[in-house]
């Protein structure tokens, strides 16, 4: 019993690392962008939805496109006016302006909001369904349910969208997606606001079920880490892959080497991945 | 560089004891920048290790002093560690490029520190006391003041060397194109690990003098990634991969950005954050690089020089 206990934690969890994922494998793949800000966006959504429901009473649930509208329009912003101006130097760049960025963001969010742990306490938080001794708690399940339809939706934008086109066009071979007429300045900025906007709801939905403060943005950020060099690069499938072996392994970790080593163990098998298999168990090019 | 060694000798005859204490940040800082312009600025490896290595060699110090051995003898055992560590990282790692092989540093520093503070031996979260040094406070910072500059000294004389040796020609040439080099006869992977080596080593063995400085040490305080971000950021200041580059960033950051911003200590990682954003927009080549074509150029194309360093990418 213990053990489909943990396995039904496990893949709950699994699902909102997908989704916490999902976003900067998506820029990274894209623009070969090593997105510090990635973590920050998510933080950053978590609060919007945290503020929401404190001031104004808003149920957690409806915050979601708040969130990611006003991180789209940020993650534009920064991409146009900053990153593209560097996005052609070496890699590392970009790498460390991003950082740059994050320390600016992370200490005006400690500023703001205080570094207090902040949790979004919605009347049903406490619900959950039991049977046979296992509990589910409710709001475990609605995060699984919207991180996966939220990865969907992404999936669906890309493959069918024209934007999404272009965008995949742009990731398959840059020259030419240009000479095809793609703007290359301007889908690099869709793709940067798109990858905030999916990173900030998956932040709010983060916030409904966990404690956030802004330093939490780091812990985001090496979860992502590990489930794309897991799931490997750029591509969907692969972030739920990762996001389902992390959730996985990090609770069997804890269960047999106890609960501190849980993050260790994380860090031990993207180190032992990348000796092994550095391209990801599903690495390849292209989204589909 | 003679005058400067002499001065740094000299200062704590004529210094204050905060003076000298300020010193010794700015010494530790050059000596990260130093080891990470090894790895990363000569060979052009991004990685996230000096503070892998750092909090490494101050806990090798931390436990082998309270067993009770001698302070210097765990310098030596702590780089030798930190460098046997870093031997069998590297020769996997360094197969990784690009963004996967600074992934897998930051991996390393962050699993050393889950480490830390889990195990016994390094007393976990809550933390490792070091013997206290006797004496005054006026001997202890001149000792430990002297102990930074050795190493400090020691690192500055290896980069020196080695850019100036076989090896370091070598690393630039992996650096710029790596399939090129190994086709001079280059053995790359030989030549990546005794970067990686060489830019662990000093970290571990400042990290000893800082533990027993500190005499408390917590996994958080010496495994802390911005330990590793200040000495790129100095470093790419300065001037990547250059000699004097690590040195003359590790100056400028610590003591006028300390007099600038003293006022507001509070918004200090938001201000380091404001000048890596500027660095990278403006001057990515880092102030070496200017100082040299204002040398050549003169001071009037001053504006132009400038200009050419910053590149913009239409796209």
């Amino acid at each position: 019993m213990l053990y489909l206990q943990i396995l039904i934690n496990s893949i709950l969890l699994g699902g909102i690392y997908a989704c916490i994922a999902v976003g900067f494998s998506l820029v990274w793949g894209v623009m070969n962008i090593l997105n510090i800000l990635h973590g920050t966006f998510l933080m950053l959504g978590g609060y919007v939805t945290f503020w929401l429901f404190k001031l104004y009473g808003v149920d957690p649930f409806f915050s979601l496109p708040v969130s990611a509208a006003v991180m789209f329009c940020s993650g534009y912003v920064i991409q146009r006016g900053l990153i593209n101006k560097i996005v052609r130097a070496p890699m590392f760049m970009s790498l460390i302006l991003t950082f740059g960025l994050q320390m600016i963001v992370v200490r005006l969010a400690i500023y703001f909001f205080t570094g207090d742990f902040r949790t979004v306490q919605p009347s049903y938080a406490s619900f959950s369904l039991s049977f046979y001794g296992l509990i589910i708690p409710f709001v475990r399940v609605a995060i699984f349910v919207l991180g996966l339809i939220l990865t969907a939706l992404l999936f669906w934008f890309l493959a069918r969208t024209r934007t999404g086109r272009a965008i995949r066009a742009t990731r398959m071979d840059l020259d030419s997606a240009q000479l095809m007429g793609v703007n290359i300045g301007n889908i690099y900025a869709i793709t940067y606001g798109l990858g905030a906007a999916v990173a900030a709801t998956a932040g709010s939905l983060v916030s409904v079920g966990f404690a956030i403060s802004p330093v939490s943005d780091v812990e985001f950020l090496s979860k992502s880490f590990i489930i794309c060099t897991i799931g490997g690069l750029g591509n969907i499938m692969g972030a739920l892959a990762g996001g389902l072996i992390l959730g996985l392994v990090e609770n069997f970790g804890a269960l047999y080497l106890g609960p501190g080593l849980q993050n260790a163990v994380g860090y031990m098998v993207l180190i032992l991945v990348l000796f092994i298999r550095p391209t990801g168990l599903m690495g390849r090019k292209g989204f589909e | 560089m003679g005058m400067g060694a002499v001065a740094l000798i000299l200062l704590p005859s004529f210094s204050e004891n905060d003076v000298i204490r300020k010193w010794m940040d700015i010494l530790l800082i050059a000596i990260l920048a130093i080891s990470w312009n090894f790895i990363g600025g000569l060979t052009g490896y991004p990685s996230f290790a000096p503070a892998a290595f750092f909090g490494l060699g101050a806990y090798v110090t931390a436990i082998l002093m309270k067993a009770g051995f001698n302070f210097f003898f765990t310098l030596v055992i702590g780089s030798a560690f930190g460098g046997m560590i870093a031997l069998a990282l590297g020769i996997p790692i360094l197969r990784l490029r690009g963004h996967y092989f600074a992934i897998a540093t930051f991996g390393v520093a962050e699993f050393f520190r889950e480490l830390a503070d889990n195990l016994r031996i390094t007393g976990g979260g809550d933390g490792i006391n070091l013997p206290q040094i006797t004496g005054g406070p006026d001997y202890f910072t001149r000792f430990f003041y002297f102990s930074m500059l050795g190493v400090a000294v020691l690192a500055f004389l290896v980069q020196y060397f080695v850019t100036r040796h076989r090896l370091g020609y070598g690393l630039v040439a992996i650096r710029e194109n790596e399939a090129a080099a190994a086709m001079t006869g280059i053995d790359t992977t030989k030549y990546k690990v005794i970067a990686f080596v060489l830019s662990s080593v000093f970290p571990a063995m400042a990290g000893g003098v800082y533990a027993y400085r500190a005499a408390f040490l917590e996994p958080i305080d010496v495994f802390d990634i911005l330990f590793s971000i200040k000495a790129i950021v100095m470093t790419m200041l300065g001037g990547v991969g250059t000699v004097m580059g690590p040195i003359v960033g590790a100056f400028i950051m610590e003591y006028l950005a300390d007099y600038l911003w003293g006022a507001f200590t509070e918004f200090h990682s938001a201000f380091l954050g404001i000048i890596i954003v500027l660095i990278v927009l403006f001057i990515p080549r880092g102030l070496m690089a200017i100082i040299q074509e204002l040398r050549l150029k003169g001071w009037r194309s001053l504006g132009p020089i400038l200009r050419s360093n910053v590149q913009r990418f239409k796209v």
